[in-house]
């Protein structure tokens, strides 16, 4: 095939599949709806929304710097701040395991909402910035805790969780990144193309593309590559997160399941979070036409599925603590679920599972454009109880052993939020969202080239009496 | 699924219903050499119902020996059908049509044979029915002395779970089966046989009206076995888990850990009888190389899961650093005979075969799968042995007796009776009903597709 596009020079006219197929199929037209929604001006409602998230992010900000000049000491300040920053990892930064595990599994009703799941990626950096405090705020290991580094003076440095942590989410955020330029390189190309005023930046983020076959193999092959990265450093940062940041904290909680069942959480509050934003692109973003029903349902069945696995985890964990009835095991049942975090508890359940359940079980909510984003809310307000229940109370322990019962003397008040809290529980929400707004003022959130294949490889055809979809599986 | 091979209907009714209509040369001999090795074992168990427990190894202070390991194997490997069939069908996967029955029919004989299992263990198995609560009415006897079933208690859990299992797993394969039992109907000659599939078939006759029921029902019943499916795998973890009398027992992280594990080593099995079905009926045109690389590149994932979730229950059982725990771990990874175990098991049920199936001409080669996965299932049993039986023998602060186990010629010849079942069981099967269902193949090809994108035609499927 001709190259007409030089890339050293990077000047030339680009030729991306579905130019190929125009000239063989010579009816095919180029998404310029979809071209032109992404670079038209947008709307007020756009413009709000990013005033709004930057002044949050602002106060978010100011919040973060009252704690630090609060001080690290004192672990219990710093318990919803730690809630509020794993947050971010257990929603927003779980929402690009969706479009990796379809594009693994090769289904095609989700190519409408994968890029949409990419871009959360972006998060990731609001994430990181508001680990950082946490470093000083974790103890080093010199404190005599155990800790899955198997702490020895001299050989293994009190440091550990600190620095394997640090690099596991730098390297689980680099790769999301990754992945959603790789997957958007085609699209940057055709915007290169059709674009007046921002050719330079997509020329640049294009990085040469002209949709060789080579090209497209190595596309093809990176994101799933990068896609499996993406999955095991989740897993890694999720069990660095669960165990050095929560589980050592509370001593006398040993189970195995809980970094599995953390990691799980953020892809069902990556699920949730993404049916808002589907919902929102396809009411208020102009995307009606792009984004269906089969995306709904999809994302529903989906989230039915998260949520009957998550209860498993929890039986699977609380089977095993109730019946061993080690006075440890007691006493972590105890401050999780029910001592004085009952009623966080007791909403966890509800939110996370028992609305979810009753809910999408029925098809018609499922396969409705309204059911799974209000259930989808349920899931993350459950989601924040969840991660508050535990780090919170984690956090705020009084470690004082009775002597008599060898049990925990206190155990810890719910912890009530100050205002410098919730200054900081609105920046962690608003910033990803201001980041994800920012970025998708380049990035179109709906994937151009898997659209065009979305469209390509599905068609209505008669079968007899009836009429039916008619899948391409082309790999 | 890019290999296919268009065939009419009658091909396929002939193919697959074949080795319904006439037996096979190797049949009989086959099914003579399993019967022997079946009756050698249960002559093995004639004297242990003579004689006592006592013919076997399991002593104190191994309670547990292979028979509960081998149950849990089994019921491992009963895990492949519902995996395979409930889950392919319910996420459409198309390439799946040719595989489940015999994952079906896996299922239904290895939960068989982790039951008998569970009949040789116990001394007295003429008692078992003291695990169901019974009123006096019934069993005054028993009542009277007070023996009520707790329900607290996982040795009730499992038979309730092991139990709808098994049911459930019956309906799955009859309700898929029915189709084909009346295609068998039609096509058999002799009376006997035509009356008895009439019975069976419960008058399917193909009406629109029964197949939308045949459609509907199978992916119906894959939605409610699922969760029993899960129970079940969690409910024999939680046999060990929830105690904590035994140190490398207590993990919450068990109910997972069992059902990946079920899962790769069910899965395994599959492709094993997979490669097997092919060679001995011939099967080239219905079972392709495509159909082994999905099921080497699923394997390989499941693998790796599960390897994930062994490295959480050591590290976890490692991190509390309590003396026991540590010196468990010790005998296991540095002690004689469980360190080559340990080691034989690492190779098996991970290493080698993962390692070969990242290799798309190995997953392709049906030879190689067979003997990969034939690997993972002899890990998968020594890691049922070493899960239960080191945790046992250990030398403990207060045993006043400790020991190594190895199972008696008694508990091998058992072993060797419930493989020799299930085989055996599956070729019976197979040569009363189609293994691979014909009805379902006709399907496929119906909602086979073409698309023309470009110059290329692109494989598609037709969905509803």
């Amino acid at each position: 095939m001709k190259l007409e596009y030089d890339s050293k020079t990077r000047k030339g006219k680009l030729i991306y599949p579905e130019k190929v197929i125009e000239r063989s199929l010579g009816k095919v037209p180029p998404s310029k709806d979809l071209i032109d929604k992404h670079l038209h001006k947008r709307g007020g409602m756009f413009r709000i929304s990013l005033m709004f998230t930057a002044i949050f992010s602002v106060i978010g900000i100011l919040g973060t710097i009252f704690k630090i000049i609060n001080g690290f000491d004192n672990l219990s300040d710093w318990s919803v701040y730690v809630t509020a920053c794993v947050f971010i990892f257990t929603t927003f930064m779980g929402a690009p395991m969706l479009s990796m595990a379809t594009k693994v599994a090769r289904g095609n009703w989700s190519r409408p909402v994968s890029r949409l799941s990419e871009i959360f990626c972006i998060s990731g950096i609001a994430g990181l910035l508001m680990f950082l405090p946490i470093l000083w705020v974790l103890p080093s290991l010199e404190d005599g805790r155990n800790t899955l580094w198997f702490y020895d003076p001299g050989k293994v440095p009190a440091y550990s969780p600190h620095i394997w942590t640090t690099i596991a989410m730098i390297a689980f955020i680099l790769t999301a990144l990754a992945l959603l330029w790789i997957n958007a390189r085609p699209d940057f190309a055709i915007l290169r193309d059709n674009s007046k005023g921002k050719n330079k930046i997509y020329s640049f983020l294009s990085w040469g593309w002209v949709g060789s076959t080579k090209q497209w193999n190595s596309l093809r092959q990176r994101v799933s590559i990068l896609g499996i990265f993406y999955f095991m450093l989740l897993i890694t940062v999720h069990f660095c997160l669960a165990s050095d940041f929560l589980m050592t904290l509370l001593p006398g909680w040993i189970d195995s399941l809980y970094p599995v069942t953390q990691a799980h959480n953020a892809i069902q509050g990556g699920v949730a979070v993404l049916i808002i934003a589907v919902f929102i692109a396809w009411k208020w973003g102009g995307y009606k036409q792009y984004i269906g029903l089969d995306q709904f349902w999809g994302l529903g069945k989906l989230l039915f599925g998260i949520s009957l696995l998550w209860v498993w985890f929890f039986i699977s964990s609380l089977m095993v603590l109730w019946y061993g009835k080690k006075p440890n095991e007691r006493d972590v049942l105890q401050i999780l679920m029910f001592g004085k975090y009952l009623p966080v508890f007791l909403g966890t359940i509800f939110f996370v599972f028992i609305i979810p359940f009753t809910l999408l079980i029925l098809n018609n909510v499922r396969k409705s454009f309204y059911g799974p984003p209000i259930i989808a809310i349920s899931v993350l307000i459950g989601n924040f109880l969840d991660r508050f229940r535990h780090y919170s109370s984690a956090y705020s322990l009084d470690r004082t052993i009775d002597e008599n019962t060898h049990r925990f003397a206190n155990l810890p008040e719910i912890y009530v939020p100050s205002i410098v809290d919730i200054m900081v529980l609105l920046g962690a929400i608003s910033l990803p969202i201001f980041l994800i707004l920012i970025i998708s003022k380049y990035v179109p959130i709906i994937s151009l080239w898997e659209n065009r294949e979305y469209i390509l490889y599905g068609s209505h055809e008669k079968y007899h009496h009836t009429e039916v979809l008619v899948e391409g599986k082309p790999y | 699924m890019q290999e296919h091979t268009q065939l009419s209907d009658k091909e396929i009714t002939d193919d697959l219903l074949s080795p319904v209509i006439r037996s096979p040369k190797w049949f009989w001999m086959t099914i003579g050499s399993l019967g022997l090795i079946m009756l050698l074992g249960l002559s093995g168990y004639v004297w242990e119902l003579y004689s006592g427990l006592g013919v076997t190894n399991v002593k104190r202070p191994v309670y547990w020996g292979a028979y509960i390991t081998n149950f849990v194997f089994w019921i491992g490997i009963s895990h492949a059908g519902i995996m395979v069939s409930a889950i392919l069908r319910l996420t459409q996967a198309e390439w799946r049509r040719s595989i489940t029955r015999a994952a079906e029919v896996l299922t239904l004989f290895s939960l068989i044979a982790a039951l008998s299992n569970i009949l040789f263990h116990v001394g007295r198995p003429w008692r078992i029915y003291w695990i169901t609560p019974l009123p006096p009415v019934v069993i005054g006897y028993d009542f009277a002395r007070g023996i009520w079933p707790n329900i607290r208690s996982p040795f009730v859990w499992d038979p309730v779970a092991v139990g709808t299992y098994l049911l459930s797993t019956i309906l799955f394969i009859y309700t898929c089966l029915l189709p084909d039992i009346a295609l068998v109907r039609d096509k058999v000659k002799s009376k006997i046989p035509k009356i008895i599939y009439s019975v069976l078939a419960l008058g399917f006759r193909g009406t629109p009206r029964q197949w939308k029921i045949q459609a509907t029902t199978p992916i119906l019943l894959s939605a409610l076995v699922l969760p029993i499916f899960v129970s079940v795998h969690s409910i024999v973890s939680w046999d060990f888990a929830v105690s904590i009398a035994v140190e490398g027992w207590h993990s919450t992280i068990f109910a997972p850990y069992f059902i990946i594990g079920a899962i790769h080593s069910g899965v395994s099995a599959v492709a094993c009888l997979m490669a097997g079905l092919l060679w001995l009926y011939k099967l080239d045109k219905y079972i392709k190389p495509d159909h082994f690389d999905a099921i080497g590149r699923l394997l390989v994932i499941v693998a790796t899961i599960w390897l994930f979730t062994l490295f959480l229950e050591w590290i976890f059982a490692l991190y509390p650093l309590e003396d026991p725990e540590i010196a468990l771990r010790n005998m296991q990874v540095f002690q004689s005979p469980w360190n080559y175990l340990f080691i034989l098991f690492l190779f098996t049920a991970y290493i080698i075969p993962v390692s070969a199936w990242l290799f798309k001409n190995i997953r392709r080669s049906a030879k190689w799968m067979f003997f990969t996965t034939i690997l993972v299932n002899v890990g998968m049993w020594l890691e049922r042995f070493l899960i239960i039986i080191p945790g046992l023998s250990r030398r403990t602060e207060l045993s006043f007796n400790w020991g190594s186990y190895s199972p008696s010629l008694v508990e091998m010849g058992l072993v060797a009776f419930t493989f020799a079942f299930v085989i055996c069981g599956i070729l019976v099967f197979a040569r009363i009903f189609p293994i691979i269902p014909p009805f379902d193949v006709k399907e496929g090809m119906r909602l086979r597709h073409v698309i023309k994108i470009g110059k290329r035609n692109i494989s598609a499927v037709v969905r509803e």
